[in-house]
This record gives C-alpha cells, structure tokens and sequence, in this order.
C-alpha cells in the first residue's frame, strides 16, 4: 500500500514537474505546480511528516500558487509573443548541464547507500513524530532565535515589496 | 519491494534537476520563478527524508525555514517583476538586461 501510494505521488510529481517547466502558456504552469506540490505534500504524510504536509498546501499549494496566478493576471501576458527558446547553443548546454548534473545526483544517492539500504528505517517511528505538538516543541525551544529572525525576515520581505511596486 | 530512503531522494534529485532545466532553459521569468520553487520543494522532499531516516525532528524544521524564505522571495521577485513589466512591457529575461531605466 505505501509502496504504491509513493510510486503514485512520485510519478505524479516528477511528471507534473517537467509539464511546469515545458508549457508554453504560464498559466498552465501554474496548475501543474500545484499538482506537483499536492503530490510532494503526499510523498510528505507517507515520510510521517503530517505538520509539514499540511504547511504545504496551506502555505505552498494556497499563498504562493495564488500570488502566482495574481501576478500572471495582472500581467496580461497574452499581449506579447511567447518566447519558449533562446540559442541553439544555450539550449544544448542546458540539456547537457541538466543530464550531467542529474547523473552525478543519481550516481551520489545510489552508490552512497545503495537501493537496498535503508529499506528498514533506522529510527523505529514514534507515535507523534512530525505531528504539531513534536515540530512546534522543538522549535520553540532549540530554535526559537531562528523564529525570531525569520519573522523579521518576513517582515522586511513585506516592505520591501510594497516599497518596490509604490508608483512614484 | 519496499520503499527505501533511496527512491525519496532519487525523486527529489529528479525534480530538482527539472527545475534546474526549466530556469536554464525557458526565458519567461515567471516560469523561472516557478522553477526555483520546483528546486525548494526537492530539497524540502530530501531534508523531510532524512529527518524520517535519523528520527530527529529537525529536519522539519528546517522545512519550515525554507518555506519562509520561499515566500520572501516570492513576494520581492514578483514585485520586481511587476515594476519591471510596467515600465518594459516584458516578461523575458533577456530582455531585462540593463539595470537602469
């Protein structure tokens, strides 16, 4: 059953990835990265990671998927021709950069603990790992300084953008 | 055959490495944006991974963090590319080459 459900939600997302990268219209884009979230979010409660599954369609598949479509529609994209390609040398460096850097990726992640290592996962699963109460206890207590500071992170982000896009 | 941490982050290389194709390849920044985000969520799927296979939390919340910072530079980027648009009637990047205008 979980063997399944992983292929699923990989196939899913590794499928929906390359279409957000290959359509021509932006929009259609966007809806397959909201597919590919909703699928790396499934990947996410079969690792027993429910709080942060739940954070990815709250905060990824809602906030951001809509400030994506928001911008894309003030934009009026149709306006103007859809450049998908740049130079034929560009391109192929590209591809060749991408398969490169996914066969060392590979090549990494299998000769270093192979397929069949860590079939058995090392850390017996407790009851509440990943839950609420696990992922917020830990960080108001070993990382609470790094809270603190991506708040204000947050808040400079906030500026920042309204102080960008002001008419002056 | 049981699912191991290996297939976890063989998919999550896989994803990244497509977001890395879609920002060396397209030239609409808003695509490349999308692709940026497509390498956050792989390296997301990979830090969730190893929190699972070590049993610490922290891992968690490092996706925590990344989510955070995956919506700061979200919401800069897009307004710089809403200004940019106003002024250049463009979304390619190559486009975009001169600073001042």
């Amino acid at each position: 059953m979980t063997a399944l459900l992983f292929i699923l939600g990989s196939l899913v997302a590794v499928g929906s990835a390359a279409l957000v990268v290959s359509r021509k219209n932006p929009v259609h884009s966007v809806v397959f990265l909201i597919v590919c979230l909703l699928s790396v979010a499934l990947l996410f409660l079969l690792l027993g990671a429910q709080f942060i599954a739940v954070l990815q369609v709250i905060v990824y598949a809602g906030a951001i998927v809509v400030l994506f479509l928001f911008v894309l529609m003030l934009l009026s994209v149709k306006k103007e021709v859809i450049t998908l390609h740049s130079s034929v040398l560009q391109r192929v460096g590209a591809v060749v950069l991408a398969v490169l850097l996914l066969a060392e990726a590979l090549f990494v992640v299998i000769m270093g603990m192979g397929w069949a290592v860590g079939n058995a996962w090392p850390a017996a699963e407790s009851i509440n790992f990943g839950t609420v109460q696990a992922v917020g206890r830990e960080l108001f207590t070993h990382y609470l300084f790094q809270f603190e500071v991506a708040s204000v992170l947050l808040l400079a982000a906030i500026v920042g953008a309204i102080a960008i896009t002001r008419k002056r | 055959m049981p699912v191991s941490m290996s297939h976890y982050l063989a998919v999550s290389a896989v994803i990244f490495v497509i977001g890395v194709a879609g920002v060396l390849l397209r030239r609409n920044v808003l695509i490349i944006l999308m692709s940026i985000e497509l390498m956050l969520n792989a390296a997301n799927l990979a830090f969730v991974t190893f929190s699972r296979a070590t049993g610490a939390v922290g891992g968690h919340i490092v996706v925590l963090f990344v989510m955070t910072i995956a919506a700061a530079e979200l919401a800069v980027g897009l307004a710089i590319v809403l200004v940019v648009f106003r002024d250049r009637e463009t979304t390619n990047v190559d486009k975009m080459n001169v600073m001042k205008w």
